[in-house]
């Protein structure tokens, strides 16, 4: 070992070295969860819904309506989706508390609340990317009806997404196994609840996906056929559906950030 | 007072209290990090990691104030001047040494050449310059922990703390390592070391802070805190080929409670007031009659001194 000796130059002033230690984050984050196991699950999950959807194609009288009820929604609204925000929202800083790593963030002097940011910045890219180009394959897959429903699902899934992803984060950064528990909140709040009837599905991520979606897609009679639709998904309309979720979105990255700032994570170190 | 507490703390508990639910981790603990190699010393559960994972900012303070120099430990200004090598054994696994070190230099800000001169320099500190580029997961437990150790240096703070340093290093590397130390400490910095092998604490640490139940028990360096049990009998070793005649001539001495003719060459003594066996062994030595070719002390080792501190505070 060698004789100590100090940097050579006068580092940069602290500000600038912190946002330059954001923005690199932003990087290492981006690139640790592409290149990891969930990517793959990811794809795996893609080709096999790809494979449905294109199976499904083959048949005739394809219409617009079919596809959402048969193919989108079982499939990516209230699968792919979902899978996707899972594992990139729960992992990113539920995932490093996990394996210990998230230590080596935190004795960084970039603030707490910037580290939540940053991540959850980077988490909402990576799922609005898989999200948006997911749909857009199968919509390519299924023809004539996916280029009618692409516009119309886009912004709606896109918006779930980011939604679904600032929920994951916080859960995996607020509780010890993240990822399971937000597999059993996707699970038994947003697939049982959905379901149900009555104003308590009013806290799910895919009640207010549905109607703007449905509201979008009335041209088209998707989802409201039954009286019983109309009565659960078109009370609030799309635009309302759409600012429930930005607010929420924003709510949750704020409460996020500011729990992640205060949280003690006994089990580092 | 010695050099090191004339100077200004780097780090100060100042009645730090911290709760776990009903479960108390450190109570009111005021004590001060100084430049230079501090020793942590305490049982399992005596508080120690509590203490570290204070000084490191992850744990609020219950109750009082830990402080790096103006800053809260807490805030991530304080992150500037405070090198964490942690005990748990993970990394980015799927880097390499370098890359991860390039990794951490970013993430304190570094880039450009500074980066790359600070993080050859770090790898150069820890001897791992030549070996950086393996990855991380098939890298032996030595090299990870050097590894961790550059990543606590990498922003060349004020304060360094480590958690069980010399686990899972050889004894050339432990060498190396307490070099390290106190080449940190001969720049000024402040290293606090926590460690179960006491035996290595008393060859690099200048002062020790002994920890149980959760406070600190004594603080200071191992001479000062066994002056603190000065009715216990001071252990000390004398080797001199006149080992029986000696013995004789020191049964005399009142300061002198019990001799033990440990080997043919070798006494052991318990002593009350050593300056007055110290004088004695000097006037014995000069008469010709007596060949003292050894003196020391056996009990003012971080191990003994703990075992010490430990028996009085189980008094109370």
């Amino acid at each position: 070992m060698s004789e100590i000796d100090s940097p050579s130059t006068e580092p940069a002033s602290s500000t600038m070295r912190i946002v330059r230690a954001c923005l690199f984050l932003f990087r290492l984050t981006l690139q640790r969860q592409v290149f990891s196991r969930q990517t793959l699950v990811n794809l795996g999950l893609t080709i096999v819904c790809g494979m449905i959807v294109a199976a499904w194609s083959y048949r005739g009288h394809r219409t617009a309506m079919g596809f959402s009820d048969y193919m989108l929604l079982p499939t990516y609204i209230s699968f792919l989706m979902p899978i996707f925000a899972i594992s990139y929202g729960s992992s990113a800083i539920g995932g490093e508390r996990e394996d210990q790593s998230l230590i080596y963030l935190l004795v960084t002097p970039i603030p707490r609340a910037a580290i939540y940011l940053t991540k959850a910045i980077a988490v909402s890219l990576l799922v609005a990317i898989w999200s948006g180009s997911t749909l857009a394959l199968l919509c390519w897959l299924a023809g004539e009806p996916g280029k009618t429903l692409l516009p119309i699902y886009l912004p709606a899934s896109l918006l779930a997404g980011l939604m679904y992803a600032s929920v994951f984060l916080l859960l995996g950064a607020m509780f010890r196994h993240g990822t399971i528990l937000s597999l059993a909140y996707w699970f038994f709040l947003e697939v049982l609840l959905i379901q149900m009837p009555g104003t308590v599905k009013r806290i799910t991520v895919a009640f207010y996906l549905r109607c703007m979606l449905f509201d979008a897609g009335k041209t088209y009679n998707l989802g409201l056929r039954t009286p019983a639709d109309v009565e659960m998904f078109a009370a609030i309309s799309g635009e309302s559906a759409m600012w429930v979720m930005i607010c929420a979105i924003l709510a949750l990255t704020t409460f996020g950030a500011y729990a992640f700032s205060r949280r003690e994570y006994t089990e580092l170190g | 007072m010695t050099a090191a507490t004339m100077t200004a703390p780097v780090a100060e508990f100042n009645g730090v209290t911290k709760w776990y639910g009903p479960v108390i981790g450190v109570n009111d603990v005021r004590v001060a990090v100084h430049a230079g190699i501090t020793g942590l010393v305490g049982t399992n559960g005596a508080g120690k990691t509590t203490l570290i994972k204070l000084l490191t900012g992850h744990l609020h303070p219950t109750l009082g104030e830990v402080r790096i120099g103006p800053h809260q430990a807490w805030s991530a200004a304080a992150k500037q001047r405070v090198g964490y090598c942690p005990e748990v054994d993970t990394l980015y696994e799927e880097m390499t040494g370098r890359t991860f070190l390039i990794t951490m230099a970013r993430l304190h800000g570094w880039t450009g050449v500074e980066l790359r001169d600070r993080v050859e320099q770090t790898l150069q500190q820890v001897g791992m310059a030549d070996r950086a580029n393996r990855r991380l997961r098939g890298c032996s437990k030595g090299m990870r922990q050097r590894i961790k150790l550059a990543q606590a240096l990498i922003h060349d703070p004020d304060l360094l703390v480590v958690d069980e340093p010399l686990n899972g290093i050889d004894p050339v590397g432990r060498l190396e390592l307490m070099d390290l130390f106190r080449a940190l400490a001969a720049r000024g910095k402040a290293v606090l070391v926590s460690s179960h092998i006491l035996g290595e604490m008393d060859a690099f640490a200048e002062r020790v802070i002994f920890m149980g139940r959760g406070r600190v028990l004594a603080e200071g360096t191992l001479g000062e805190i066994r002056a603190l049990f000065a009715d216990l009998p001071l252990q000390v070793r004398v080797i001199c080929p006149q080992a029986r005649a000696l013995a004789r001539e020191l049964m005399n001495c009142e300061s002198v409670h019990g001799v033990t003719i440990t080997r043919n060459d070798e006494l052991s003594l318990q002593v009350v007031q050593a300056p007055v066996l110290f004088r004695l062994l000097a006037q014995l030595a000069a008469t010709g009659d007596f060949h003292v070719q050894r003196l020391e002390t056996t009990d003012v080792t971080t191990e003994a001194t703990f075992g010490y501190v430990m028996s009085a505070a189980a008094r109370f």
